[in-house]
């Protein structure tokens, strides 16, 4: 919590106030949004659990999608800059965990994480854009809290492994007036995930082989989305 | 009768006369003359948009036996000349329902008295230029000059040129015009050897002449039908060939400006053997002019006359008086448009026409005289040579009578505290005579400023020579108290008022006669207080300039801005629209554009309310037929834009002061805010770059091409620049450029963000 608030914080002293008065979109400075960000699934994607057993030994992958529910709030601190804060959740597919030297057992796991954190927009004034609506750049710095499950053993299910991770986000986008007051926004977010390993106590070989896997991939869901989303401003 | 009945009658006849009074009044008193406005309802002409007025026509080619071609260029003529004409309706040079417009219209009834039907299609429109010039366009509409009416010697004379006019539209000249220059593109391009374009040029120019000739003798024909005397044609070509001379040729004596006390010197007054003379106006090489030459116009005409019996025949049908107003009010006018056009040295030449006509007590025409040396004082004084060519012609090169006061003017040059004397002098007199007046009280002091503060003068330079007998024994007292002060007193504080002295002294020889002039003033206790007022005006003034220089250098090092004002109501006065598509060679989209400002109109109205900002808006898109003082009032915008936009830089008091004050009075606010929108689409940029991309990331790039490949290249700008009508100077001034679309909200959101800044600007 103490890093979260660190974070906005600084992301608040980063945004200097470049017009006495912040015109919004015709005065309004607030955007909330709700959304989904999405993008294929290339590997280790087995949305069906059943699907999962004959594969144990093979090395078989399917086609999918990654989809991440998001909430946004901006806030239009300037003509061309936001500060908001996100929410994101997310449930990777079941992935396998692969044997190791120490453990041959193959564990079948999926990551469920909810992300907080703050974003900060800077819009485009050249493309007529002034905040919150128009071509923006975004900055994220998020906390992402991680729990593990087991996908099949019930026992080991009610037993997460639990981490948490800072991830940074770079983001490109457009928010529109669809009508009235609605937006749309859409756009892509890259974001990068830092390994916490350092910090986070490893109980034991087949915890790390948990730890290593998710980190993988929720590593790879989160590195490239696309996203849209429908909100409001006031 | 009831006791109430009574008296309401009486209270309606009692204002029934009392209005009857002031409009006759207004007519007709030329001293306190004010100047021409439009006023009762507004004709269809500028109540109906642009793009309802084509539609209209179009329906009319439909039903046209015409071939396809022949409908497309009538279809494009239309579109054409429907905007073009309405951009001139509402650019507040027209005026509707004034006298001269009123009158016109009479006399084309009384030429039309045979043909109702064509009276009825046509309407006349006075228009507020210089130049003796009237036109027609296909609709119907005529166009009569103030230049013109000004210079009109009687009824009979406008009575030729309507005649010659309505046959331009009888004969749909302009639309012939048009499709015969189509038609000759056309041809052009398609031929393999082209002819160059002066031979294009030539031939346009002969169909052009053709059309004239043929409105001449048409023309002639209709008139000979209506009783107007036949000899007023020959006149009508003396009107058109001295076109560029005054209304009136009246001989210009220095004496003019001179009174007991100023006198000019003997070489001031051109010699009447060294004006220029009047040229023979007109040259008989017409063949790259749109018009046939005034000698052959003049030939045909009198050949087509040729054994016509010219008895019974009257210059006067409608009414000779109403034509003598009428032309006496097209000659005032002119004052104020020369004004205007800072044509300052034609104005007082024509105030002076007036005077000499027995006008010399009118107040309006003095107040142009003072106006006019106040401006030019105010240029030569601030804007130096550069500023003294653009408002003065070279005597050398004026025909006529006039060239004496052009003479007069650059000898005064010659001693730029000249203008300014005499401009102080007239200035104060009036003053004198009109103390109620603030624009005479301002310019006083304006000009006592510029004496002051320009010409560095003192209250002491002039009270030396307000005894002018004993002038030279002054000055040699002074010598021999200056000469004791040097052997006695060394100190560096008075050699320097010594050098001061000397150098006032210098500037002054040879100028006794302006000081003498000043001597009936000096002693003018009003005028002693003023002077010594203007004295430290100056003072403070140098002293905050020389503080402001300080300040700014510190500013700029520090990094600081200056205090922008609030503004919480604004003028915004006929906004525009533009919508292009470069792409075509129709580039400009009129439709489109209409409907936009109409809807530009209605957010900035809903915007300002939300940006808590009161906006007084002059749009003539949304024009009924009772905004006739919104006309007024645009007009009078337009006039001190074009007044401001000539002369910033020496800050000149605008010439209808008095009118914008009232503006300003009655808006309660001094800003007016110009803005407007313009969106293009233009051809895509190079794609090079992009295909490139696309081969180098083996194919990965290729979505992005794609879109690149549906982008379209638009841009939007966004104009607007605010100006304190006060002073006219403008306070902000800014062009938005969007590589966007002008999406709604997009235009709404930067409206929004335009009025919020007037109300918040950046600190």
């Amino acid at each position: 919590m103490k890093k979260i608030t660190i974070i906005c914080l600084l992301f608040t002293a980063f945004c200097k106030g470049a017009w006495a008065q912040v015109p919004g979109f015709i005065g309004k400075k607030f955007s909330a949004s709700a959304g989904l960000m999405f993008f294929p699934a290339f590997n280790a994607t087995y949305n069906n659990r059943e699907n999962i057993l004959p594969i144990l030994g093979g090395e078989i992958s399917f086609f999918g999608m990654n989809w991440i529910k998001n909430l946004n709030l901006d806030y239009a601190k300037s003509r061309t800059t936001t500060v908001g804060l996100d929410y994101q959740n997310m449930r990777t597919s079941d992935f396998v965990v692969p044997s190791t030297s120490s453990s041959n057992h193959k564990a079948i796991r999926y990551v469920h994480a909810n992300s907080v954190g703050v974003n900060f927009k800077i819009f485009n004034e050249d493309k007529g854009a002034l905040a919150p609506i128009g071509n923006f750049q975004k900055l994220g710095l998020n906390m992402l809290l991680t729990r593990s499950y087991d996908s099949l053993d019930n026992i080991l299910k009610a037993y997460p492994t639990k981490n948490h991770f800072l991830t940074f986000t770079y983001g490109f986008g457009k928010r529109i007036i669809l009508y009235k007051y609605f937006t749309f926004t859409y756009g892509v977010d890259m974001t990068i995930m830092l390994d916490q390993s350092f910090v986070t106590p490893i109980d034991g070989n087949d915890i790390r082989r948990y730890y290593d896997a998710g980190f993988v991939r929720t590593r790879s869901m989160k590195l490239i989305n696309a996203h849209a989303s429908i909100g409001y401003v006031f | 009768m009831h006791i109430k009945t009574v008296l309401k009658l009486l209270f309606v006849t009692l204002l029934s006369t009392l209005s009857k009074e002031v409009s006759s009044q207004s007519a007709t008193d030329f001293d306190t003359y004010t100047t021409l406005k439009s006023s009762g309802s507004l004709p269809n002409d500028i109540t109906k948009l642009s793009f309802e007025k084509y539609k209209e026509e179009l329906a009319k080619i439909q039903q046209k036996d015409l071939s396809r071609s022949e409908k497309q260029l009538e279809k494009q003529f239309q579109l054409d000349a429907n905007y073009a004409i309405d951009r001139m309706l509402l650019s507040g040079r027209v005026l509707y329902n004034d006298p001269i417009s009123l009158y016109a219209a009479k006399v084309a009834k009384e030429i039309l008295k045979d043909e109702p039907e064509t009276y009825n299609k046509l309407r006349f429109y006075s228009v507020r230029f210089t130049n003796v010039n009237a036109f027609t366009t296909a609709n119907g509409i005529i166009f009569v000059n103030i230049g013109l009416m000004a210079q009109l010697e009687n009824e009979a004379q406008l009575a030729y040129i309507l005649c010659h006019e309505i046959t331009h539209y009888k004969k749909q000249h302009s639309l012939l015009g048009f499709k015969f220059e189509k038609n000759l593109e056309k041809k052009v391009s398609k031929t393999a050897y082209r002819k160059n374009n002066q031979d294009n040029f030539l031939t346009k120019c002969a169909f052009n002449k053709n059309q004239e000739i043929e409105a001449d003798e048409e023309g002639l024909r209709l008139f000979k039908k209506s009783g107007y005397s036949l000899e007023a044609i020959d006149g009508v070509f003396d009107v058109l060939e001295f076109a560029n001379l005054p209304f009136d040729e009246v001989p210009f004596n220095k004496r003019f400006f001179e009174d007991k006390l100023l006198k000019f010197p003997d070489d001031f007054q051109l010699a009447d053997s060294l004006l220029k003379p009047v040229s023979e106006g007109d040259d008989d090489d017409d063949a790259e002019s749109t018009h046939p030459s005034i000698r052959k116009r003049r030939k045909i005409v009198s050949n087509l006359l040729e054994g016509i019996g010219k008895k019974d025949r009257k210059n006067y049908i409608v009414s000779k008086t109403e034509f003598e107003l009428n032309r006496k009010i097209a000659r005032f006018e002119l004052l104020h448009l020369y004004l205007l056009n800072h044509d300052y040295e034609y104005a007082l030449y024509s105030a002076f026409i007036l005077s000499e006509a027995g006008d010399s007590n009118s107040y309006y025409v003095n107040k142009t005289i003072v106006k006019s040396l106040y401006a030019l004082t105010k240029v030569y004084a601030l804007e130096g040579d550069d500023g003294y060519k653009t408002v003065h012609t070279d005597y050398e090169k004026i025909e006529g009578a006039s060239g004496s006061l052009y003479f007069l003017i650059e000898k005064m040059h010659e001693e730029p505290i000249a203008m300014n004397i005499l401009a102080l002098k007239r200035a104060w007199k009036l003053k004198d005579k009109y103390p109620a007046d603030e624009e005479i009280e301002k310019i006083c002091d304006e000009l006592l400023l510029t004496l002051t503060k320009e010409h560095k003068a003192s209250f002491s330079d002039f009270e030396d020579y307000s005894i002018d007998e004993k002038k030279d024994e002054l000055i040699e007292k002074e010598k021999k108290v200056e000469e004791e002060e040097t052997t006695t007193k060394k100190s560096k504080y008075n050699k320097l008022k010594k050098a001061r002295k000397e150098t006032i002294k210098k500037e002054s020889s040879g100028k006794s006669y302006l000081y003498a002039g000043m001597a009936e003033l000096v002693k003018d206790l009003e005028f002693r207080k003023a002077f010594k007022k203007a004295e430290n005006v100056a003072l403070s003034i140098t002293k905050k300039d020389e503080d402001g220089d300080k300040k700014n250098k510190k500013k700029k090092y520090d990094g600081e801005e200056e205090q922008a004002t609030s503004i919480d109501k604004v003028i915004i006065s006929e906004p525009f629209y533009y919508k292009v598509d470069l792409r075509k060679k129709e580039a400009f989209k009129q439709e489109e554009s209409e409907r936009a400002l109409i809807n530009l109109d209605e957010k900035i109205s809903r915007l300002s309310q939300l940006a808590q900002v009161d906006a007084v808006r002059y749009n003539s898109k949304t024009f009924t037929a009772a905004d006739v003082d919104v006309l007024n009032n645009i007009m009078l915008i337009n006039d001190y834009l074009r007044d401001n936009g000539q002369n910033t830089e020496s800050g000149l008091i605008k010439v209808d002061y008095k009118g914008i004050n009232n503006l300003i009075e009655k808006n309660k606010t001094p800003y007016l805010m110009n803005m407007g929108i313009l969106y293009a689409i233009e051809d895509k940029d190079d794609m090079g770059y992009h295909y490139a991309l696309c081969v180098v990331t083996a194919g990965l790039y290729t979505p992005f091409l794609i879109y690149q490949l549906m982008q379209r290249n638009v841009s939007t700008y966004i104009m607007y620049e605010t100006i304190d009508l006060r002073t006219g100077k403008y306070l902000y001034d800014n062009t938005k450029k969007i590589n966007s679309s002008d999406k709604d909200y997009i235009i709404e959101m930067h409206l929004y963000d335009m009025l919020l800044q007037l109300k918040h600007p950046k600190k």
